[in-house]
Parts: structure tokens; sequence; C-alpha cells
């Protein structure tokens, strides 16, 4: 709850790191955490074919003035926003209850609704103190109930976390509302162009720009802990892997050898990266660089193009594309680069690549040349079946959400490069509205901790 | 004031009456000896001795001078006596007239204050009955705005819960319609698994039957969570009335967590009342119904 406070530090250290880097670089700008409008707005373009019916009633208010945000509409929209909930009109409500004492469960069976959710707000001093109760309409049962204390600058945030347990409680899978976005956004025609790297709210909300270029930015990636993002920023002229911490806005460049630092992937006990990076021949390999250390070991050694490294879920290999074998391929071989060989992963149809697993181990996320249409898909681990989820024709980047249950990816509509999203079942599509520019390459942060 | 006045009148009165009185006795005196008028008789008498009659009775024989003088004495104290007694008389008359005048004016007195009693009594009264009849009117006109407010309030009371229920039987329309597409989309795929379901009961007996539509009533119904894995299967024990109202839902043996367990419980409860048997000796009140996570779309 209290890791947004981040932001009017961060707004210091940035202005502090913008003068350094000026200096250092100039042309680079490390933007000031202005709020810029919001690109990230989710529309549902093809929900659950039987969404489950549930009531956001209206939540109470017991405080000075007026309320200071209204926490059941975030939440509305937040389940409505999934795909696999039909949240009731309030104005059909036959009852606006905020305790779960004062629900008359009949009002709610008339309506239909297999949940109803009540709730309120409090002011404790400078505080406020958030309860929800969750009720199983059939079974008059209560299902989940809590009770959190935030700051008020913190309610959208809270919010999203009884979205979250409203949406686990119900559909067994965790929520992803109170987590975020990191993605390029591109503006102006060459060579006027500007690169930002932006992170957002999952709902687009709070969205701010952590860095701003003229020159490419590329590759972001969160560390396991969400308070990293490793990047490649073309900023010196040349591909360098740059770390970022978003509390402080301080940076470092942690790979700006000769010749290509590309594709950071954290490994997930955050002390590693695996990188890209090319030898003197232009030829590129996949490399682990310890950070603490600054140790470099080389996974593959071939005059093949191997890249786009990710990690397992259990840290112990490291999945790339390879040409190797004439297209590109998934490969697999073990991150301590005890293995000389690595081992083919992907086999169905003669490209698959940039490969992501996802965070439960289960899934692997490929772009997928789908008879001459590239499209995310996503292959079985266990039993190697491949699903095609995106229905583009230039889709890219596919990016897990932290629960395993949702997929974020850039393709191109009407000469623009747009977000979209899709459940890893490929039973809901989302479309992220943008507002005009190109943007790309999108990766969901994983849980706050 | 009055009294005085009147003591005064009563003097006056009085006085007055006393030489009135003094003066009839003088008028009077003769009146005594006046003989009773004489009768009219057929007998025309003459005047002569008519005079002789009137003026000097003819006394039987000629009174001595002492005679005459004790009967003037007699006379003059008969006389007397009836004077006093004519006064005496008078007096009792008018103080009788005036104890009777007193008395009059004392009654005429007595009944004005009644009187005035009675009118201020009547006012009063009337003034009382007013104000209760003011107050009985606004009493009645406050009771009666009360009551118009009243109704007007249930009036709005009304129509808001008949528009929210209007709304509610919308949106209850709507979904029951959203339902009616779903259903149609599960058609195929129903109509297949039916036939199959027939083919069973054929084999099974129209009880299977029966208890395969139910369980498809509660398929179509049931939304399985994302989170559920694939080829779980869930056993779900259900009680239900004649009606097909379900009584009770305990999903045992599903072994999917809490959130398919309640999917399939609220399914059962969305598809209640349960459809009948097409032969209703075949009615079961206690179903086991058995669902994989891989069948629902």
């Amino acid at each position: 709850m209290r890791h947004l406070s981040e932001k009017n530090q961060k707004n210091i250290m940035l202005s502090v790191a913008f003068w350094r880097q000026w200096l250092v670089f100039a042309g680079v700008f490390l933007a000031l955490a202005a709020p810029v409008r919001a690109e990230l707005v989710i529309e549902i373009t093809r929900g659950a074919v039987k969404p489950i019916p549930i009531a956001i009633v209206p939540f109470g208010w017991s405080g000075t003035g007026n309320a200071p945000g209204d926490a059941a509409s975030v939440i509305r929209s937040d389940l409505y926003g999934s795909g696999r909930f039909d949240p009731l009109d309030n104005d059909v409500m036959l009852e606006r209850p905020v305790r779960g004492v004062d629900i008359d469960f009949d009002n709610w069976r008339f309506v239909a609704v297999d949940y109803v959710l009540v709730g309120r707000l409090e002011e404790v001093g400078d505080e406020l103190a958030l309860t929800y109760q969750l009720f199983d309409v059939y079974g008059a049962r209560q299902v989940v109930a809590d009770s959190l204390v935030l700051e008020p600058r913190d309610l959208r945030l809270a919010s999203h976390r009884v979205a979250d347990a409203v949406f686990e409680a119900i559909t067994g899978v965790k929520g992803v509302f109170s987590t975020r976005v990191a993605y390029i956004s591109v503006s102006g025609r060459p060579p006027e162009r500007t690169y930002r790297l932006i992170v957002a709210d999952a709902d687009g909300n709070n969205e701010f720009v952590l860095l701003e270029s003229a020159q490419p930015i590329m590759s972001p990636a969160w560390s396991p802990d969400g308070r990293q993002l490793a990047y490649v920023s073309f900023e010196s002229g040349r591909a360098a892997v740059y770390v970022q911490t978003l509390r402080t806005g301080s940076r470092r460049a942690v790979s700006d050898r000769p010749g290509v630092n590309n594709a950071p992937a954290w490994s997930p006990d955050g002390r590693q990266l695996a990188l890209t990076l090319s030898d003197a021949e232009g030829n590129l390999d996949v490399h682990v660089l310890t950070l603490l250390g600054n140790r470099l070991v080389r996974l593959t050694e071939r005059r093949s193009i191997d890249t786009e490294p990710t990690w397992s879920a259990d840290g112990r290999h490291v999945y790339f594309t390879s040409d190797r074998g004439g297209a590109p391929q998934v490969y697999r071989i073990a991150a301590n680069g005890s293995e000389d060989a690595p081992e083919r992963v992907t086999f169905e149809g003669n490209y698959n690549a940039r490969p992501r697993v996802s965070p439960d181990g289960r899934y692997l996320a490929v772009v997928h040349d789908d008879r001459g249409r590239f499209r995310v898909a996503v292959q079985d681990l266990e039993t190697g079946a491949l699903q095609v989820l995106s229905d583009g024709s230039l889709d890219e980047s596919p990016a897990f959400a932290p629960n395993s249950a949702q997929l974020i990816y850039a393709t191109r509509r009407e000469g623009r490069g747009v977000l979209e999203t899709v459940s890893t079942d490929g039973l809901i599509s989302g479309r992220v509205k943008s507002v005009g520019n190109d943007v790309r390459e999108p990766v969901w942060s994983p849980y706050a901790r | 004031m009055r009294h005085i006045l009147d003591n005064a009148i009563a003097l006056i009165g009085s006085v007055a009456l006393h030489g009135v009185l003094v003066a009839l006795l003088l008028i009077n005196f003769d009146w005594g000896d006046e003989p009773p008028p004489p009768v009219q008789t057929t007998i025309k008498a003459r005047i002569v001795s008519d005079e002789t009659t009137v003026s000097r009775p003819a006394p039987p024989a000629e009174p001595s001078a002492a005679e005459i003088a004790e009967r003037q004495r007699q006379e003059a104290a008969a006389r007397e006596r009836r004077q006093r007694e004519e006064a005496a008389r008078l007096q009792r008359e008018a103080e009788a007239r005036e104890a009777a005048e007193r008395e009059a004016q004392a009654q005429a007195e007595r009944e004005a204050q009644e009187a005035a009693d009675r009118q201020a009594r009547e006012e009063a009264e009337r003034q009382a009955r007013e104000a209760e009849q003011r107050q009985a009117r606004e009493e009645a006109e406050r009771q009666a705005r009360k009551e118009a407010e009243r109704k007007a309030r249930e009036e709005a009371e009304r129509q808001a819960r008949e528009e929210a229920e209007r709304r509610a039987r919308e949106e209850a329309e709507r979904r029951a319609a959203e339902a009616r597409q779903a259903e149609l989309d599960a058609q195929l795929q129903d109509a297949l698994e039916a036939e199959l379901a027939r083919e069973g009961a054929i084999e099974q007996g129209l009880q299977a039957k029966y208890i395969e539509v139910i369980r498809q009533k509660v398929r179509r119904e049931w939304r399985v969570p994302p989170g559920a894995a694939n080829d779980i299967v869930c056993t779900v024990r259900v009680r239900q009335l004649r009606s097909g109202d379900v009584v009770s839902v305990v999903v045992s043996d599903c072994p999917g967590g809490e959130a398919l367990s309640r999917s399939l419980s609220i399914a059962v409860n969305r598809a209640s009342p349960l459809p009948p048997p097409d032969d209703p000796s075949l009615f079961e009140p206690n179903l086991v119904l058995r669902f994989n996570t891989s069948e629902s779309e």
C-alpha cells in the first residue's frame, strides 16, 4: 500500500538524475514523472460466454465531507474489464446495504446475481479503513472479507487490492488489478522521434514517464521484486543495457560492451540477467550476467543467431530463440552454462520466437507463424500442445500477467502500434485504447512485494 | 348607587302616596254617607219627594240634641276609625305594592343578572364551541395534510419501488435473454448430448434419462472458474422437492478448491426449479450428479 508514495521522492531524485544524465548524454531526458494522458485503457473485445453476475453495492462513507473516492466504482470497473464478470447496474439494486448483516438475499436472488459485494470506507484519523465483505447469494454465506488501513492517496490501489481478492475468491485465480504495466511509446516522425518508457497501473491510471529519449528505447523487463526495470537504450549511440530503480529514478548501465547489448531478462531470484551480446564477428549469443560482481557466463556458442532469452520458472534453464535449425525456433539450455547443446522446445510450424515462460511455469508464450500471420500462441510445457490465442497478423512481444492467466502483447492496427490482451485460455480478448502514439513491448509487473 | 336611587324613588313615591291618600280622605268624606244609587223602578217618583228622600232621610223620631251630638260623635269616631283603617289599608297596600315593586325590581334585577349570566355562559359556551370547532377543523386539516403527505410519500415510494422492480425485471429479462442466447449457442452440443442422453436412457432406463436432463440444465448454468484445472470431476448431492425446488446442495469429492465447489453449488441453485420427469413416478428427491471441468463451454 505504501509503495506509491515513492512518487514524490522520485520526482526529486529524477531531477538530480536528469542533470547528471544530461551532462553525460546530451539529448537524453529522464522525464519528471509528469502525469501524461492515460494511453492504457483496456476495453474488452471478447468476454466470457457466461460472465459471472455480481453486484458491487456502492460503499458507505463515514467521515468529514465527501468520500475521497469511489472504491466500488474502481472495483466494478476492474471486474468488468476482466471480461469474466457481469456487474449489476447500480440503478436496478433493490437495496444498498453496506454491511453483510443488512443484506436481504432475496433481493439479490431476484436480480439473479451469484455474488454481492458490500463495503464501507471510514475515516480513522489521517488514515482510511476500507472494509469489504463478499457473499455467495444462493448460499447466503460470506466468501471473503477484510479491512485495509491506508492513506487517502492510496485509495485507488486499495480498491484494486479488493478487486484482486474478490477475483481470486470467485475464480480461483489471483487478480492483477493492483499490478502495473511498462511499455514503450514512440511519437513524432524521423528524425524528430521521441521514445518514452512509461509505467502505468494495470487499468491505465497513474501513468508516468520513466525515461524519455530521442534515441530508441527497447526491451523493458521488470525485476522479480517489481522495484527495478532493465531496458536497452541507444542514447549513447549504440545499444546498452541499463537498470533503473523506480523508487529513486537512479540507474546504471549494467552492460555497455562494444557491439550489441540486448534483450535483458531477470532470473527469478533477481540476481542475474540473461542477455544477448555480440562477439567481435557480430555473432549473437545468449549470456548470463551476475549483477553482483559483474560476472558473465556465455551459454551459446554457434554461428547462428541465439537471442531473446527468458528464464524457466525455477530459474534452472534459459529459453531462447535460435535459427540454428534453419528457421527460428525456441530452445532451452541450462542457465549455469553446464550444457553444451540446447534442447529444442517448439516444433509446430516453421516459426516460433520471442519465448516467455508463464510465472506458474505451465506455459510458454511465443510469436507463432500461423499460415503467414504472426500470432501469439501458448505451448503447454507438459503436453507440448500449442494453442494460437491472438487473431492479428503482426502480433508480437507477448508478456504474461503475474497470475499467468492473461497476456499482453503488441500488434499493429491501422498502421499504428497498439496493445492487446488475451486470456491464457484464449476465451477473453481486450484492446488497449491508445491516444495515437505507437506503443510497443508491453511488460506486466510482478506482484508488489 | 342604584340602591340609593331606588330608595329615593321609594321615598318620593311614599310621600306622594301619603299626599294622595290624605287628599282622597278629604274628597271621600261624603262617599260613605251617600246611599246606594237609587234603583230605577217603574215608579215614577216625583222630584219633590225624591229630594226629600235624598237630602234628609226621614228619621224614625226626632233625635235629641244629645243624641245628635252623640251620634255625631259616634259618626265622627266611626269616620275617624274608618279613615284610620282606610289609611292603614292604603298604607298596607302601598307597602305591599312597594314590596311588590321592590320584589319585582329585585326579580327583574335577578332575571337581568340571570340573563346576563346566561348570556355570558352562552357566549363562553359558544366561544368554547367555536374554539373547539376551529381546533377540530384545524386538526382535521392537519390530519388531512399529513394524510396527503403520507399518501404522496407512499406513492413516491411505491413508484420508486415499482421503478426499481421494473428495472430489476428488465435486468432479469435481459439476463434471461442472454441465458436463452447462451442456450441457443449450446443447442447444437446439447442436441448431441441429449441424443446421447436419450440413447443412454434407452439402455439405462428412463430414470437415468431424467437425471441426465437435470444434469444438463445445471451444466448450462455452470460457470467453471478459470482457475480450475481441466478434467476435474466433482460430485454434487442435491435434495429437491416435488416441485423441483432445490432444498440443499452439497458438493463433495471435488479436488478443485473452494471456488470450483461453490461454482457448482451456485449452478444447481440457478437451475432450480429442476425439470420434472416425464413420468411422475420416476421423481427422485435425492440426486447425485457428477460434473467434469472440461465439459463446460
